[in-house]
């Protein structure tokens, strides 16, 4: 026990240290995060009419970071399944960086929550009175919460093994593992089932959208954690091969391809059946009543999808700095269709057919960054200490001599 | 780019760590005297008069007897007409009382409802006598169904206690909301709608009309329809038979 | 912490257990935690403006609605009284009002004769002291173009000199209090529910805004109180100055804080006592009717029974308590006589005519 608090203390301070790039990133990141306290700050004292919602549009900006998050915490397991189902090892060390994100993702979705209460000074009562199981915004704690429990046992239990050169016993980790796939298509199943199962909102009463929640984290979530590997490679010594990207591209141009189709049936339900439902649609790729703010917005993320998606196919992809073009589209593109794209457009018109349009305040976005801000300092942290532990670097003074002298803190 | 000891925090990493405590100082310099980005809409209060939200009823009723002024005297009905006996009745301009416009359907005579011999009260067919503050039993002998609705509280307006054990109930008369004379509701006082909604970031709608639903089937009847009612209305030509 | 002379991930050595700490390093890193901290408390400033009464530990301790006692509540109604009386300078009359048994409210609303004049929405307004600035109400007016029910087509913004027109009709929407009520269902803390009365509640102490309830609600009834509700303040006035009405219940009227849902609750404070509520007692056609259903003489018992009665959205099965109806012609005014109408009735094809147009 000791030597674990003693571990801990060790990644804190090895967190500090780094190049001068490494020390400008989380200077950058800080300076971002407390630029988003402060902007919630304010929010916090005078209330959410700080943000550009209104009682027409009450879910923004907020609950679309949400969702985007939950789904790129649950597509890291994507990179588990071949791992543990496939036998793919040359993943096995990297599957640590997918859990570690999904760790650091779900915690910025639990911030996103939160910035979003009304009374966060209350938020106690959701333990007092939990309406579970009639409430999906319950099931979703719940989901969430185990999620992040499973995540932190995984990696910690896999890292302090490293850490202690000790081999990980199956018993601990390998069924968590499991489950971890298991929960990973249900947290984005049940954050779906959150918006399809309110009968009110045409737009969301659509059984697709978990299916298109799916895929589409699937595609976005991969495609980070490729872009990530790749900075992991450059940084440090930790080696990544160009198998592992590939596979990590394949998942991708799938999951990307059945987005797409997803998208597309989506759109021919709406447009042909030419209900009075479709309105939210129109709204979004047309404009309605002369309303039309979204609309550059959505194209934008169908045409990243779109050339994303033709790179991918094409064996343009095979160079990586295509690969990269094309998770990068994909990465925005898909954060517009599940923001802009899924949470605005439900709420325009309202449910009564009253126009009241969208635009976030320059406050609420400040909050925004900062989560994000905050949610790569966790990632850049956590990174930074497992590399060293996994490469052999980091170990424990026990493993060399009995006699370990104690740490000398130093500053800060 | 190579894997080894490349990012070195050397000689230029030791004095640019110097900088990360100012360079926090500026941070908190922008929070204590920066300019506040944060942007609250202040919308005004809409507010009415409470006279606009009475509850009182549109008309008051005649007492019985009727009281009205003249020459800022309180006078009765019976004071001037039993001065001037009842003459046979034929639709005709009215000398006095110039203010009443009667448009009651074909309901166009007033002795349906005056009583001739004694203006202070109203009458029925059979003679019964029917004073001006309690009017339901005239109006109920031509508006059968909705007297029957006004009965059960479905026609009308009832002010008070819905359970009556509690409190006391008040039924409004007919003349309360309607004017004997015009009855119809909106042709008899159309009035100013309170002020539409202003919420929260609302934007100004009135930049964005409802495009009308031209291929409307019954819109488009509906349309016609008065076209032709108008023109039959105020016939500016013949219309061919 | 010092960096100095450590090799960052890149290198093949081992990470250093203990840096060396050099003179330097230390102040350095001194600096920058200084630095850090005091940037951590001037972004945290903004909450020195915060209400301090709206964190107290009576506050956080207080128990959900239904868990607690008679004492209990006796208390809280006397922390709010005492805040009611500091904030906005009026003794209210505040109580718990219960549900009384054998009742099941309902509202009735004849569209044929609503004018669409708005002045349910404001005595709404006063007497359920919303929030004046910014904006908050219960009810919405709709213009609604002659052959359509469907709400989305109707105009919540007309702004005419005079109403009704003739080429509209007018449909005010509230809250329907369904009996399968989405919001209840969705609240995460089980801060709304719905009463033996029939009537969805909120319990504003306990609701923590997460604003679930507002997209599942397919009428659009539930408000937010986006910030603390504001009122003009009449500063000439050393009693009342905000003009809020003082007949306030726990679960309904009292005044809100920021942050919270709030709801049409069919006027609770009047009508668990036997009154009508406020938006029918105004209405100056008498459109609207509301009582228990489970009496047959109750006015809404016998327009269900009677007249050809509606709800809105009833495909998304939420089973509202509150009907519209239609019950007399249009009335729009169109003199008789530009039917072509004879003394045996209108003009049918095959019909002689009697005589020429009138």
């Amino acid at each position: 026990m000791k030597e674990y608090f003693r571990f801990l203390g060790r990644c804190f301070r090895v967190s500090f240290v780094g190049d001068w790039r490494y020390q400008l990133w989380m200077l950058v990141l800080t300076f971002v995060v407390l630029l988003g306290v402060n902007a919630y700050a304010k929010q916090f004292v005078h209330g959410l009419i700080e943000t550009g919602m209104t009682d027409q549009v009450s879910w923004g900006l907020y609950i679309a970071n949400f969702t985007y998050l939950v789904g790129m915490a649950a597509a890291a397991v994507m990179l588990v399944i071949p791992v543990y189902i496939y036998r793919k090892h040359e993943l096995h060390d990297l599957v640590i960086f997918g859990e570690l994100f999904a760790v650091a993702a779900i915690i910025m979705c639990l911030a996103f929550v939160n910035v979003d209460l009304g009374r966060p000074d209350r938020f106690m009562h959701i333990f007092w009175r939990f309406n579970f199981p009639r409430s999906m915004l319950t099931w979703d704690v719940v989901a969430l919460g185990g999620y992040l429990l499973l995540n932190l046992h995984i990696c910690g239990y896999l890292i302090y093994c490293s850490y202690r050169k000790r081999k990980p016993h199956f018993v601990f980790y390998i069924p968590f593992v499991f489950v971890a796939i298991g929960w990973a298509v249900s947290i984005h199943t049940v954050t779906a089932f959150l918006y399809v199962g309110l009968g009110g909102r045409p737009f969301w009463n659509s059984a697709i959208i978990a299916p298109r929640f799916l895929a589409s984290a699937f595609a976005a979530g991969p495609a980070f954690i490729i872009i990530t590997l790749q900075i992991i490679r450059r940084t440090t010594a930790y080696r990544i091969t160009d198998e592992a990207l590939a596979l990590l591209r394949n998942i991708v141009t799938v999951a990307l391809a059945i987005n797409m189709f997803l998208l597309g049936c989506e759109l021919f339900t709406e447009f042909y059946t030419h209900s009075a439902h479709m309105a939210s649609t129109v709204y979004l790729f047309f404009g309605l009543r002369g309303y039309h703010a979204l609309v550059p917005w959505i194209w934008t993320s169908i045409a990243m999808n779109l050339v994303a998606m033709v790179i991918l196919f094409l064996p343009l992809a095979r160079s990586l700095k295509y690969l990269n073009l094309a998770c990068v589209l994909m990465i925005v593109g898909i954060w517009i269709e599940k923001g802009m794209g899924l949470i605005v457009p439900a709420f325009i018109p309202s449910p009564l057919g009253e126009m009241v349009e969208y635009k976030p305040t320059l406050n609420e976005i400040l909050v925004c960054l900062g989560i994000w801000a905050f949610g790569l300092l966790l990632y850049t942290i956590f990174v930074r200490v497992t590399v060293p532990v996994l490469s052999g670097r980091l170990v424990s003074d026990q493993v060399e001599t009995s006699g370990a002298h104690p740490a000398r803190s130093g500053a800060s | 780019m190579s894997n080894d000891e490349h990012g070195r925090s050397g000689g230029s990493g030791s004095w640019a760590g110097f900088l990360i405590g100012p360079a926090f100082l500026v941070l908190v310099y922008w929070f204590l005297a920066g300019p506040d980005l944060a942007e609250i809409p202040h919308t005004k209060a809409v507010s009415v008069p409470a006279s606009a939200i009475s509850t009182a009823p549109r008309r008051e009723i005649l007492h019985d007897p009727p009281t009205i002024l003249i020459n800022g005297f309180k006078r009765q009905c019976m004071d001037c007409h039993s001065l001037f006996p009842p003459r046979e009745e034929t639709p005709k301009r009215l000398l006095q009382h110039k203010h009443v416009r009667l448009n009651h359907g074909i309901n166009d005579r007033c002795r349906n409802c005056h009583d001739t011999e004694n203006r202070n009260r109203l009458v029925l067919y059979g003679g019964k006598s029917i004073p001006y503050n309690n009017v339901v039993e005239l109006c109920a002998k031509c508006h059968g169904p909705e007297y029957e609705d006004w009965l059960f509280g479905m026609h009308g307006k009832v002010l008070g206690y819905w359970d009556t054990s509690r409190g006391p109930a008040r039924r409004l008369m007919c003349t309360e909301c309607h004017n004997p004379h015009t009855p119809r509701i909106p042709a008899m006082s159309p009035i100013q709608p309170l002020p539409p909604p202003h919420t929260l970031r609302m934007g100004n709608p009135a930049e964005h009309e409802t495009a009308e639903e031209e291929a409307d089937p019954l819109r488009h009847a509906l349309r016609v329809t008065e076209q032709i009612l108008n023109q039959r209305k105020h016939p500016k030509q013949e219309v061919p038979d | 912490m010092s960096a100095a002379n450590n090799p960052t991930g890149g290198g093949t050595g081992p990470e250093p257990v203990a840096p060396e700490v050099t003179r330097r390093g230390f102040l350095r890193g001194t600096l920058g935690a200084v630095g850090g901290v005091a940037a951590l408390a001037a972004a945290l400033s903004p909450l020195k403006d915060i209400d301090k009464e709206d964190y107290t530990l009576e506050k956080f301790l207080q128990k959900h609605y239904k868990e607690m006692t008679p004492e209990e509540m006796k208390k809280v109604l006397a922390r709010i009284r005492k805040e009611v009386e500091r904030e906005y300078k009026l003794s209210p009359h505040l109580r718990d009002v219960k549900p009384i048994d054998g009742v099941q409210f309902g509202y009735a609303l004849n569209l044929g004769r609503c004018i669409g004049c708005r002045k349910c929405v404001y005595a709404c307004v006063a007497e359920n002291n919303q929030s004046r600035s910014p904006q908050i109400q219960y009810i919405r007016v709709l213009e609604m173009p002659r052959g359509s029910v469907d709400i989305e087509r109707g105009n919540h913004h007309y702004d005419r000199p005079t109403v009704p027109d003739e080429d509209h009709y007018y449909m005010p929407i509230q809250c329907h209090q369904c009996a399968n009520p989405p919001c209840v269902k969705v609240c995460p803390v089980e801060a709304t529910w719905q009463e033996p009365d029939g009537v969805t509640v909120i319990d504003y102490d306990w609701c923590i805004g997460c604003r679930y309830c507002e997209a599942a609600c397919p009428y659009w009834a539930r408000r937010f109180n986006f910030t603390k509700p504001g009122f003009p303040r009449d500063e000439a006035k050393s009693e009342n100055p905000c003009g809020l009405n003082p007949d306030m219940a726990y679960l309904s009227n009292r005044p809100r804080m920021r942050g919270v849902m709030e709801k049409c609750h069919f006027c609770l404070q009047r009508s668990r006592e036997g009154r009508r509520p406020a938006c029918l007692e105004v209405c100056p056609v008498g459109a609207r009717k509301f009582g228990n259903l489970l009496d047959p003489d109750s006015e809404v018992a016998r327009i269900l029974a009677e007249k050809h009665v509606f709800v809105l959205k009833q495909e998304v099965g939420t089973l509202p308590r509150f009907f519209y109806y239609f019950d007399q012609e249009y009335p729009r005014d169109i003199p008789l006589s530009a039917f072509k109408t004879s003394a045996t009735g209108p003009a049918l094809p095959g019909t002689p005519m009697t005589g020429g147009e009138a």
